[in-house]
């Protein structure tokens, strides 16, 4: 699955630390999805969705 | 989050007093059988309790890379430990020494050592499988 976490988070001018602390999971967690080596559950995929305000088609796609 | 932090703090606290209490009852098992019972029983549940806690505090990516390396690499060591168990069970193990990793060198001893033998095999292969889903996925 590939996402625009990254494009996202770079347009906000957050660190991964910055994205992890509002997501509430590790900063490894947040480098694993950005890279697309792990799949966020549907309630995180939600909760990305929520933080960036966006719906969660917009962030990923297949 | 405040709630949350004071909730993690009650359910580590409640498994650590599981756990004096086990240490407790351990030292005064020495003497009486029934309290090494009550220390061993305090003793896992202290563990399952703490076990428990830290899983629900960890973020869903490291509990999935636990629940992952649980099933694959303890069943792993499961599937090594069963060919063990399967051949001792036959006439091959005839001659096989019998190493006493646990207790003492009484049928209850041995089946403890088989045990935890199983337990060592599962729980490496546990570990080479979180490491190897930390590598797959960093």
């Amino acid at each position: 699955m590939n996402n625009r976490l990254k494009v996202l988070r770079a347009e906000r001018d957050w660190s991964q630390a910055d994205l992890a602390n509002r997501l509430g999971v590790s900063r490894q967690t947040v480098n694993a999805l950005e890279t697309g080596r792990y799949d966020p559950s549907l309630p995180l995929a939600f909760k990305i969705a929520a933080v960036f305000d966006q719906p969660i088609e917009s962030i990923f796609s297949a | 989050m405040r709630s949350q932090r004071a909730r993690s703090f009650i359910a580590r606290g409640g498994g650590f007093i599981l756990l004096i209490l086990a240490v407790v009852f351990a030292r005064i098992g020495a003497h009486d059988g029934w309290a090494m019972w009550v220390a061993a029983v305090l003793g896992m549940i202290s563990a399952f309790w703490i076990g428990g806690a830290w899983m629900a505090s960890i973020d869903e990516a490291a509990q999935e890379a636990h629940k992952w390396s649980w099933y694959w690499g303890g069943s792993g060591g499961m599937a090594i430990g069963g060919v063990l168990v399967i051949l001792a069970a036959t006439p091959v193990a005839r001659d096989w020494p019998a190493p006493v990793i646990l207790g003492e060198a009484t049928p209850a001893g041995y089946a403890a050592s088989g045990a935890m033998g199983m337990l060592l095999l599962m729980v490496t292969g546990y570990l080479l499988a979180w490491g190897l889903w930390w590598l797959r996925h960093r």
